[in-house]
């Protein structure tokens, strides 16, 4: 018996095996993108600290100043602090576009993988339905979704879930067919385990990398699409702040103080930047081996 | 325990439909090893996917029986069959690589079968992965538990592949060719764990390989499989010694011996059939040196040629012949 054991126990070229994986903070685009994040959320967070203005009180006596010390980026036609608006609109616009984010990757992956999977009558089914949105530009579906439901939070968060949905099912069913012909799923199955665990526990994760890399840039999607709405008036309902009402309000005085629409502008370019550079960074770290 | 009865199975892909395997039959005691032979593409592998239930797309059974203890697992329903994989049915599988999920700790992906189809409690599963990965010979199981599977270098992730098909305490282990893509070496130690195994477990053995060598050193009993059929089957004893079959004999004349240095290989003429257009009568007929006229059509079943040894080759006498007087055969 123990000679046995003794024979097959392992020896040559059985030692472990060490990979060097690049730890995320080598990876410029990530930290950067990463911090740039947070001090974005940092500034979000912090508004109360960071400027002693209520981004919604009006002051009809300083209205349209220019950037000074008392305030920083000057001040809109109905005599708001720009800074303050800045912030608490960061507040409210960023929110949402992060928790718009989060409903279309759940529901669109689950779709997808089961779409993939089982193949057949619910693959022809979650892809017909796919199709009917694709078919549609997506900007004039949720235009037309938000002005049916009404302005307002609630609204946005259906209508973007309604449309975005289908870009993470495509991803995951396709993440799907290729992971379904792997040889541990076949392994998986030929354990005895059920199609709900093989799909939750091996499959998952090894496919919803390129979700979590698009649901960066579909941050940034929502946050355009948030800005829009606000600027056609089927945004945020006021007094909450929201850039895009700031894009919209600033308008009129173009010509003399260009500055109360391009800061808000600036301020999306920035996050998208912030966000598409995670997400480089998240693609470089969770590439497949 | 096991017997395979006359099974055929049918793979559509579009407009095409191929045959992978044929009207095959075979029987797996208890406790015993069988060898299944052939080259690549020959059926051996779809043969174990049939068994397990798990044929690849487009593919299903279209005559025949899969007897588990004498019960027809071609006439269960889809959820039976999940119940008798993993706990009476297990596969090993050639590339330890690909089969092993690499995001997932491999302790995790072995306690996986226990926890989901035995019911163990984690704890219970814990001990049991550690008692596992000690039978199948890991050195230091309580690292190796957290280790990925990239972290493991090839013999120790087929060990681990062994431990997984033990997890749920088969009856049957079904081996696709588990030693392949392993050196020399680490593919003995791989070997000899599965007899040892097969001694402590009671296990039986259905083991895959083109490698006569490997058979030789497993199993009593072999079946040669060609184009989708078997061609013939016996002890290892008796088919090593009396091959009465042409494809038998080839396949024994380019396997490198010790005793038979100096006559060197000698490889098989032609290429394997064209499954999509097999050709008629016997399947070798086309490559073989010993084929007549008779050859080209009609079927062959295995007729008896010993104590539970059985050919396809009407001319397997005169093929004894050949292998006895070791002479080469060459194309008449």
């Amino acid at each position: 018996m123990t000679q046995a054991v003794r024979a097959s126990a392992p020896t040559l070229g059985e030692e472990t095996r060490a990979i060097a994986v690049r730890p995320w903070y080598r990876i410029p685009t990530l930290v950067i993108g990463l911090g740039l994040a947070v001090a974005i959320a940092g500034l979000a967070l912090l508004a109360p600290v960071l400027t002693p203005y209520n981004p919604t009180m009006q002051n009809l006596n300083q209205i349209l100043l220019p950037p000074s010390s008392a305030h920083l980026l000057g001040t809109d036609q109905l005599g708001k602090d720009v800074w303050a608006e800045l912030l608490y609109g960061a507040r409210v616009d960023l929110q949402i576009a992060f928790i718009a984010m989060l409903l279309p990757l759940v529901l669109g992956t689950t779709f997808g993988l089961l779409s993939g999977y089982f193949g057949g009558v619910v693959d022809a089914v979650v892809m017909r339905a796919v199709e009917v949105i694709v078919a549609f530009p997506v900007y004039v579906l949720i235009i037309a979704f938000v002005f049916v439901l009404g302005p307002g939070a609630t609204s946005i968060y259906i209508a973007i879930t309604l449309v975005s949905w289908v870009s993470y099912a495509r991803i995951s069913r396709g993440e799907m067919l290729v992971a379904k012909t792997q040889e541990y799923v076949l392994a998986a199955r030929s354990a005895g385990l059920s199609n709900v665990r093989i799909i939750g526990r091996h499959i998952l994760p090894n496919t919803v990398t390129q979700s979590i890399v698009f649901a960066t840039s579909d941050v940034v999607l929502n946050l355009l699409m948030i800005v829009t709405l606000g600027y056609l008036g089927l945004g945020i309902p006021p007094p909450s702040p929201d850039w895009g009402r700031m894009i919209y309000q600033g308008q009129s005085f173009l010509t003399t103080n260009w500055q109360l629409s391009t800061i808000p502008g600036v301020a999306v370019v920035i996050v998208g930047l912030a966000l598409s550079l995670i997400g480089d960074g998240l693609a470089d770290l969770l590439r497949r081996e | 325990m096991l017997e395979v009865q006359d099974l055929t199975v049918e793979i559509r892909s579009g407009r095409s439909i191929v045959r992978p395997i044929e009207h095959i039959s075979f029987a797996l005691d208890a406790n015993e090893t069988l060898g299944l032979v052939g080259e690549s593409g020959c059926g051996k592998s779809t043969t174990l996917r049939a068994i397990i239930g798990l044929l690849p797309r487009g593919g299903r059974i279209v005559g025949g029986r899969i007897l588990l203890d004498g019960r027809d697992l071609v006439k269960e329903r889809r959820a039976e069959l999940q119940r008798v994989r993993g706990r009476s049915v297990a596969m090993v599988f050639q590339d330890p690589m690909s089969a092993l999920n690499p995001l997932m700790r491999v302790g995790e992906q072995i306690a996986e079968g226990p926890r989901a189809v035995l019911g163990y409690s984690r704890g219970h599963a814990r001990e049991w992965v550690a008692d596992l990965m000690r039978r199948v010979g890991i050195p230091d199981p309580e690292r190796r538990v957290n280790a990925y599977p990239y972290e493991l270098s090839g013999g120790l992730r087929q060990r681990i592949m062994i431990a997984i098909a033990l997890s749920s305490k088969p009856k049957i282990l079904l081996c696709d060719e588990p030693t392949t893509g392993l050196d020399v070496t680490i593919q003995d130690q791989i070997l000899k764990l599965l007899v040892k195994l097969q001694d402590e477990e009671g296990l039986s053995i259905i083991y895959v390989t083109h490698d006569l060598a490997v058979i030789a050193q497993l199993a009593r009993r072999l079946a040669v499989m060609y184009a989708g059929r078997i061609v013939e089957v016996g002890s290892v004893r008796d088919v090593f010694a009396a091959p009465s079959h042409p494809y038998t004999l080839a396949l024994l004349r380019c396997a490198p011996r010790a005793d038979r240095a100096r006559t060197g290989l000698t490889p098989i003429g032609g290429t394997p059939p064209d499954m999509m257009a097999p050709p008629s009568g016997c399947r070798f007929h086309p490559r073989c040196p010993l084929a007549v006229d008779e050859c080209a059509s009609g079927d062959f079943p295995l007729v008896t040629v010993g104590s539970a040894h059985a050919t396809a080759c009407i001319r397997w006498e005169e093929c004894a012949q050949y292998a006895h007087k070791g002479l080469v055969m060459v194309r008449e």
